[in-house]
């Protein structure tokens, strides 16, 4: 494996008449990882989600898929809500799906629903929402990428589905050495899957790296009520006696005894920056 | 790509196909029947030498009121252009915005850009077929009435293949264009029919008289003849009356003469005996100006040149808009 990242963006932008959905976005994402991508409604995802494939094109700053300018042809690509044709047949959406990618790999998706026990000759309108995605996720594996981008690919689908949906994905990973790159709100769900996060945050990047290397490297500190502010804290809460208090600090500096030091979870985290003005 | 444009749009096709025979059918019967009495009545023979024989006028009249309410019905056809528009042109883009499919379909490995210019150009040439097929039928089933009343008339003009084939390109285009930018499948179905009558309603009276410069013909008054005088298939465009010295007369002069002629009352016709006598009388002549009927072919060349030069401007646009986002 090469050491050219699966991503790289470069001050990518995206403007949208006077309104900028995404500024200033300079990342660099691994290849061979499951990559979380997370932030609050209209932080931005979508628009760097549809910049990295090319559906977009960026008002300023590049972005390159595998040292390449970014295109659709070597990158599959869930849309948020997983659109479909609603008048095909799900053979129909194969068959689109082939005609439409040169290495089009038609019997691993038709074996791949058929384990699903999703009918061929179904409308793909007439299929459950867990389905539809798991149907788009298919047509996504099938055309043989290098990147996989999914935008909310779980967000309308109820609990169980969502897992299943997540084990396609997992297991599809498993069998390559495909990239992922998934937007989400679940934290609890990204969590389970990623191991690289990228956190944005009102059109900007505020954190990015392996999560396990993020979680080291915050704590969160609960101690008697304070009103100080120290380097590295990114939110504080405070209670009528105690305060806690998010704070990025290396793995090995030890804190003020008058700490207590807990370790973070990822949902602490994500909700702390997002929460960050 | 081939495949993906017949199972989107099959259904247009379908529906294109049922009105195509719904309408041949019909006009098949009616026309070949039309056909036949115009050979066995003797009217060909009256339409290729009227002085030659007597008594054409009667037949001519009797065989044109015959069928001039079938005639009617074929304006509609002037109308079908607007429903390549409306209902294969603007859905083309709005529908894959309005669904969000766009997504889906701009993400594959064949590049936008050659997605829509695939569907472009193959829903395009079904469009001219269609135009062109309706265009042949019409125009055969008018082949009568058009040898006896000319051909540049506005009914036997607008249906005629390349005039038609034209309008329904760029009624596609105009759709596909509204698509592109309202991206709501209905507000670019309502704005495509409103570009499309916008454009072509005002061709008529404003436009196509001017394609070439009129021919001028100056006859004199004959008083009693103007009833019994056949039917030509000159286009005429402009009626007006010259005095001796040349002077055209203007709307204004024509009106006082008539209103001198009736003593005063307002009169519906200006050519009548009595008119005419008053022409002999003060040296007035009958000024017309008209487009001869073998201007035809240069007249449906310029209109259908027009409507595809438009119709290729608005693809290209529709085409940068998609590439551009």
């Amino acid at each position: 494996m090469t050491g050219e990242p699966a991503l790289r963006a470069t001050g990518l932008g995206r403007r949208y008449r006077r309104n900028w959905a995404l500024r200033d976005c300079t990342l660099e994402l691994p290849q061979g990882r499951i990559i979380g991508l997370v932030g609050a409604n209209g932080a931005g995802k979508t628009t760097l989600l549809h910049l990295t494939i090319g559906l977009l094109k960026p008002t300023e700053g590049t972005v390159t898929v595998f040292g390449r300018p970014a295109s659709v042809a070597q990158v599959g690509f869930v849309a948020q809500d997983h659109p479909l044709y609603s008048g095909f047949t799900v053979a129909d959406m194969i068959r689109f799906g082939r005609s439409l990618n040169p290495r089009f790999d038609q019997a691993g998706a038709e074996r791949r629903l058929s384990e699903l026990d999703i009918p061929l000759s179904r409308k793909a309108g007439a299929l459950s929402g867990g389905q539809q995605a798991q149907v788009a996720l298919t047509l996504a594996l099938a055309k043989q990428p290098r990147l996989l981008v999914l935008d909310e690919p779980v967000a309308s689908l109820d609990p169980l589905a969502r897992r299943e949906v997540m084990r396609t994905l997992v297991d599809a990973v498993a069998e390559s050495d495909l990239t992922v790159l998934l937007s989400s709100h679940v934290v609890a769900e990204l969590e389970r899957v990623c191991d690289h996060l990228v956190l944005l945050h009102q059109g900007r990047v505020r954190l990015t790296g392996d999560i396990d290397d993020l979680l080291a490297g915050h704590r969160l500190l609960t101690g008697p009520r304070t009103g100080e502010t120290a380097p590295g804290v990114i939110a504080a809460t405070h209670g009528e006696r105690n305060s806690n208090l998010l704070v990025r600090q290396p793995p090995d500096v030890p804190a003020h005894p008058r700490w207590e030091s807990h370790p973070v979870s990822l949902e602490d985290l994500v909700l702390a920056y997002l929460d960050e003005r | 790509m081939y495949w993906l444009t017949w199972r989107q749009h099959r259904m247009e096709l379908l529906v294109a196909a049922g009105l195509l025979l719904l309408t041949a059918v019909p006009l098949i019967i009616t026309g070949l029947t039309m056909h036949e009495q115009y050979r066995a009545d003797g009217i060909a023979a009256c339409v290729a030498d009227p002085a030659g024989r007597g008594g054409c006028g009667p037949i001519i009249d009797q065989f044109v009121q015959r069928y001039d309410q079938w005639a009617a019905r074929l304006m509609w056809g002037a109308f079908l252009p607007a429903l390549a528009g409306t209902f294969v042109g603007a859905p083309l883009l709005a529908r894959e915005y309005e669904q969000g499919t766009w997504r889906l379909a701009f993400a594959q490995s064949v590049s936008r850009t050659r997605w829509l210019l695939t569907k472009l150009a193959l829903i395009g040439t079904a469009v001219a077929v269609v135009g062109v097929t309706f265009g042949a039928l019409f125009s055969w089933w008018r082949g009568p009435l058009d040898e006896i009343g000319g051909r540049l008339g506005a009914t036997s003009f607008l249906i005629a293949a390349p005039v038609l084939a034209a309008a329904g390109l760029f009624a596609f285009a105009t759709g596909v264009l509204a698509g592109a930018v309202l991206r709501r499948t209905i507000v670019a179905m309502a704005a495509a029919l409103g570009a499309f009558l916008a454009v072509r309603l005002p061709l008529e009276e404003y436009v196509r008289p001017y394609y070439q410069t009129p021919l001028v013909r100056i006859t004199d008054p004959q008083p009693g003849v103007a009833a019994a005088r056949l039917p030509d298939t000159d286009w005429v465009v402009q009626n007006s009356w010259v005095d001796q010295a040349g002077h055209r007369l203007t709307d204004g002069e024509e009106a006082a003469i008539i209103r001198q002629v009736y003593g005063g009352a307002d009169a519906l016709y200006s050519s009548d005996a009595r008119v005419e006598s008053f022409m002999i009388d003060h040296g007035l002549r009958h000024y017309t100006e008209y487009h001869p009927d073998s201007s035809f072919w240069t007249f449906q060349a310029i209109e259908a040149g027009g409507f595809l030069a438009l119709a290729v401007v608005f693809l290209a646009a529709a085409v940068w808009l998609v590439r551009r986002s």
